[in-house]
């Protein structure tokens, strides 16, 4: 028993030591991802900036700001990170268009808009007929 | 009917879970912290639940994703055999591990202009922080 509590021990003081080591060759400067946290990081301690998406840390990083634009009732809204455009597309995806703002997408991006659109639709109205 | 197989129906693919038959539209569960979705599979049978972030969900939800070419070795350059990535975001890691022979060269139309300019922009700055970095 007491042996065994000995190796847990020693076990637990060589993975402390390895996690000390890991933190210290990590480069904080540039975007890290912290594991335990489940976000992306830049810079330590007061000046620590994190996100959940490492797309806005990289423009963060480089000064440089990208936009997904695209109309919705009447309203321009303005998304730095594709992903947010895709969370949109769940709730807004009727009256959701780029139409004036294809510049700021790829072609694999528009294409893809276009499809999740279509199958939200579908998904839908089969729910609409089944009376779900 | 064997005990190992008996384990793998259990969790395998197509096992829908009581209430989660129908194809449902992608939703958010803050508690896992993930995004989830009822899929149907392309040839019929039973529906199955796809569970990760919101671009690999929506991907298999829509049947459609992106995929980004890029070289980052030298070596993949010369033998003209790039990887890829299938969200911006892996473009992106990538680039700030290996910054010294990252290039989209050649899969331009994939990118759009925006992001084109990004990665030219981390990439100039990472290098110019692994130059001071070496002096």
């Amino acid at each position: 028993m007491c042996d065994c509590n000995d190796r847990a021990k020693a076990r637990y003081v060589q993975i402390d030591r390895a996690t000390k080591l890991c933190r210290k060759v990590i480069d904080t400067t540039v975007p890290w991802y912290d594991g335990k946290r489940q976000v992306w990081c830049l810079g330590e301690g007061s000046g620590r900036r994190e996100d959940v998406y490492l797309d806005r840390l990289v423009q963060k990083f480089a000064g440089v700001e990208m936009r997904y634009r695209y109309s919705w009732k009447g309203e321009t809204v303005t998304r730095q990170v594709f992903a947010e455009v895709l969370e949109d597309m769940v709730s807004r995806y009727e009256s959701m268009s780029i139409v004036g703002f294809e510049e700021d997408y790829n072609g694999q991006q528009r294409k893809w808009l276009e499809q999740i659109r279509d199958k939200m639709k579908l998904v839908k109205s089969r729910k609409k007929e089944n009376g779900e | 009917m064997r005990e190992d197989l008996k384990k793998w129906k259990s969790w395998g693919p197509g096992k829908p879970r009581k209430g989660q038959s129908g194809e449902k539209v992608p939703h958010y569960c803050k508690k896992a912290n993930e995004w989830r979705c009822m899929v149907s599979y392309p040839w019929g049978g039973r529906n199955y639940e796809e569970r990760g972030d919101i671009e690999y969900v929506m991907g298999e939800f829509a049947r459609y994703g992106e995929t980004y070419d890029f070289n980052y070795e030298e070596i993949t350059r010369k033998d003209d055999w790039q990887d890829h990535a299938h969200s911006f975001a892996g473009v992106l890691c990538t680039l700030i591990r290996w910054p010294e022979h990252f290039s989209v060269e050649g899969f331009e139309e994939q990118y759009s202009k925006q992001q084109i300019e990004l990665i030219k922009a981390v990439r100039k700055k990472l290098l110019v922080m692994g130059k001071k970095n070496e002096s």
